[in-house]
């Protein structure tokens, strides 16, 4: 009833390929929900209508109670966290000042965001040490937890991760893995998680949302997926992966 | 002493505008350091003063050839006898950006000669001097009676070639087509020139080149070309040791030196200048010129021309040390590469953002600034000299300066904010920053290392352009470089190119060492 976004019927087409098509959703507050399928099945733009980066040709997507439009975008953007593939930290800016800029544009105090940022430091293991380097000066996992940290400075109702883990070597992604979900458990943080691995859904993810060719076939948990796939997509998706899920 | 000219009845005309543009340039200079205001108002204030009235000397031009020079420098000296305030703009572009700038009033007075007016700027070829007379009347323009000498056009050649194929007349010529021709730009072009020239004596060379009016004289020397155009005052027709031929068919129209100067001028300035008719004669005028090319000193020939007895020029010649020469030509030629790029940084960076979003006005702005760096630098200052607003300033110089500079900064911020990748760009959106947070936090200091490039460009460009500021008589390293090409003289054209070609590096090198203070750190590593 009082699901912090909710898709109706939404549908984005990029030219003549539809991106999702005649898509509901709803994500419920605390929980952790993975999208995962095969690439260029919809996950991402999921999140990118969220934050408004694309915009629906038909439906409505609710956030909060709100409608996502033009009008309200900005004050919504406010409330979400999102965290990209490389991380898209600004090269020209230290991990401080990245970390900085949002809360400051907003006005928050100095001595705020300064603990927030030890706070945050704490949080996601990242050696305050670190804080004034340049990204490329990072490691690409240091650059991810300082990506993280920028998402959660102002504590947003919802943490949106596209592919957060993609370009990290296996080490460094367990590591993180690890430390985000217990992040989030501590947060009770709601978040959206865009994965093409069933693994990292499995571990991180309250729910799963499979989807294929713009539509969600089946949302359960890993064991609902294993035990009663939808169809004979899901069999074929499970079993693919299933060497990686027996980890 | 005031000097009554038109300032009195027209304090606004543009003469009245630019003429004390040189000391304000210098004042805006020293203002933008004290008072941190912004770029606009600054923009504002460097148009405003130039309507700003100051103490007027009166202008004479002259055209970039040494006699033109010398008459010039005799005007100059006349006037000042009568104690009248003079400044000289030497060596402009043509007869056209003369013309223009003495009807506008960029100047006051300039020597010309009688052929040239009825064809080049009135039109009627083979006007009488009364017909002359009214046609520049009705112009507001006055000229003196003839000075004393005809410098008309005429064919040269090497004597010993002459004198080996019998030639003496231009009809001679006719029989020889393997004679190459080497003729100057505006020769070829002029309605009195080679085309009807051509025509008349039915001359069909086998090859003709267009090349400059002194660097003609040497190629001719040296055999690269055999007939050449020339003044028939010319010193180097006797320095060189070359034959004039004889115009059998009286083509070439007559061509009395002049002054024209404005009707506005006072009794006093018309009786000065029309004191110098009938005074030279073509004899003396072929020493003056030669005297003029020998020292390479116009005012000193000037000078000879009132003999050393005179006691009663006001400011007796003083030649200027080199070192203030440069250091004044190095002033003013930074002061027009400098201001110009200042407008271009002012309105380039702004345009190419509007280009990077592309569309249709990006488009446009991209294929506007592209055009206007194609035009040829002369042609561009030609244009712009007849306009009301411009004349012969170093207002006209500057502006043509910062459209020079607007292509590489405008071109170079639009590929610098395209070329950011876009998951940065989406991350700024993501934050919720508004377009002007991101543009000013994000963008633009992403994009700053290509804006710098673009603006490096620029300042080099203007350093080498600003050269040509010299043709319009707004000074700078152009002028030894004009003066030197005239005299065929490499030691003056290397007075101005060697301190260009230095500033140039020095300029190159100070936008490197900018680099490192205004590109974000974290985009060098």
């Amino acid at each position: 009833m009082n699901a912090l976004v909710h898709f109706r019927a939404v549908t984005k087409r990029f030219g003549d390929d539809f991106a999702i098509r005649e898509l509901n959703l709803e994500i419920e507050r605390g929980t952790i929900t993975a999208l995962i399928g095969p690439s260029g099945c919809g996950k991402s733009t999921i999140l990118r209508l969220i934050v408004g980066l694309v915009t629906a040709d038909s439906g409505e997507i609710q956030f909060d109670g709100e409608k996502i439009a033009a009008e309200t975008i900005m004050k919504i953007r406010r409330r979400l966290g999102y965290v990209i593939q490389d991380g898209g930290l600004f090269p020209h800016l230290t991990a401080r000042h990245n970390l900085a800029l949002q809360p400051r544009l907003f006005r928050k105090r100095r001595d705020d965001i300064e603990n927030r940022i030890t706070e945050l430091c704490q949080l996601t293991k990242f050696p305050s040490s670190g804080l004034d380097r340049y990204p490329l000066e990072l490691s690409g996992g240091q650059r991810q937890r300082v990506s993280l940290m920028r998402a959660l400075m102002l504590s947003p109702e919802l943490l949106l991760l596209d592919e957060p883990f993609a370009a990290l070597d296996p080490l460094v992604r367990m590591n993180l893995q690890r430390d985000l979900k217990e992040i989030c458990a501590r947060l009770e943080q709601t978040v959206l998680l865009v994965t093409h691995d069933l693994a990292e859904a499995a571990f991180l993810g309250d729910e799963i949302a499979l989807m294929n060719e713009g539509r969600i076939v089946q949302r359960g948990s890993i064991a609902d997926l294993r035990a009663k796939p939808a169809d004979e997509f899901v069999r074929e998706f499970i079993s693919a992966q299933r060497g990686l899920v027996q980890l | 002493m005031n000097f009554p000219s038109a300032s009195r009845k027209g304090g606004l005309s543009p003469s009245r505008r630019l003429s004390g543009a040189r000391g304000q340039t210098a004042f805006y200079l020293s203002w933008r350091l004290r008072n941190r205001r912004s770029l606009f108002s600054a923009v504002a204030f460097l148009f405003l003063s130039a309507t700003l009235v100051l103490a007027d000397p009166l202008i004479v031009g002259s055209k970039k050839f040494t006699e033109s020079y010398v008459l010039a420098e005799i005007a100059k000296r006349s006037l000042e006898k009568a104690g009248i305030k003079v400044e000289h703009r030497q060596g402009m572009g043509g007869t056209i950006i003369l013309w223009e700038a003495l009807r506008g009033g960029g100047i006051d007075v300039y020597p010309e000669y009688t052929g040239t007016i009825a064809e080049e700027v009135l039109k009627q070829p083979g006007a009488s001097i009364a017909q002359i007379r009214n046609g520049l009347s009705a112009q507001g323009i006055t000229m003196t009676d003839d000075l004393g000498f005809n410098n008309t056009y005429a064919l040269v050649m090497r004597r010993d070639q002459s004198e080996r194929l019998g030639l003496r007349t231009i009809s001679d010529l006719r029989a020889h087509r393997e004679l190459k021709f080497g003729l100057t730009h505006e020769f070829l072009e002029r309605r009195d020139g080679w085309r009807p020239l051509s025509e008349r004596y039915q001359l069909a060379p086998a090859e003709v080149v267009a090349i400059d009016h002194a660097l003609g004289y040497s190629a001719l020397a040296k055999g690269e070309i055999d007939v050449k155009d020339a003044y028939s005052t010319d010193a180097k027709i006797a320095d060189y040791g070359l034959v004039t031929l004889i115009d059998d068919l009286h083509f070439f129209p007559q061509y009395k030196a002049v002054f024209l100067y404005r009707k506005t001028l006072s009794p006093q300035a018309t009786h000065a200048l029309n004191d110098l008719s009938n005074s030279i004669d073509e004899a003396r005028m072929i020493h003056l010129n030669s005297e003029a090319e020998r020292t390479k000193n116009y005012a000193a020939a000037a000078q000879q021309f009132f003999g050393t007895t005179d006691s009663a020029i006001t400011t007796p010649f003083v030649s200027e040390t080199f070192r203030n020469k440069l250091l004044r030509w190095v002033t003013r030629h930074l002061e027009l590469a400098g201001i110009s790029l200042l407008l271009a940084i002012v309105v380039g960076v702004p345009l190419g953002i509007i280009a990077s979003r592309g569309g249709v006005i990006g488009h446009a702005i991209l294929g506007i600034t592209g055009v206007i760096q194609t035009i040829p630098s002369l042609a561009l200052l030609a244009l712009l000299v007849p306009l009301p607003f411009f004349g012969i300033s170093a207002r006209t110089a500057i502006v043509a300066l910062f459209l020079y500079g607007l292509l590489p900064i405008v071109r170079n911020t639009a590929t610098g904010l395209q070329d950011i990748p876009r998951p940065l760009r989406e991350s700024a959106i993501a934050l919720g920053l508004t377009a002007g947070q991101r543009l000013r936090k994000i963008f633009l200091p992403l994009a700053s290392r290509s804006i710098l490039a673009g603006i490096k460009t620029s300042a080099v460009i203007n350093i080498g352009t600003a050269t040509l500021a010299a043709l319009i008589g707004a000074g700078g390293l152009g002028e030894p470089i004009i003066s030197g090409l005239n005299l065929n003289d490499h030691v003056t054209i290397l007075e101005g190119a060697i301190p260009a070609a230095l500033l140039a590096l020095l300029v190159q090198f100070f936008f490197d060492l900018l680099d490192r203070v205004l590109i974000p750190r974290g985009l060098r590593l």
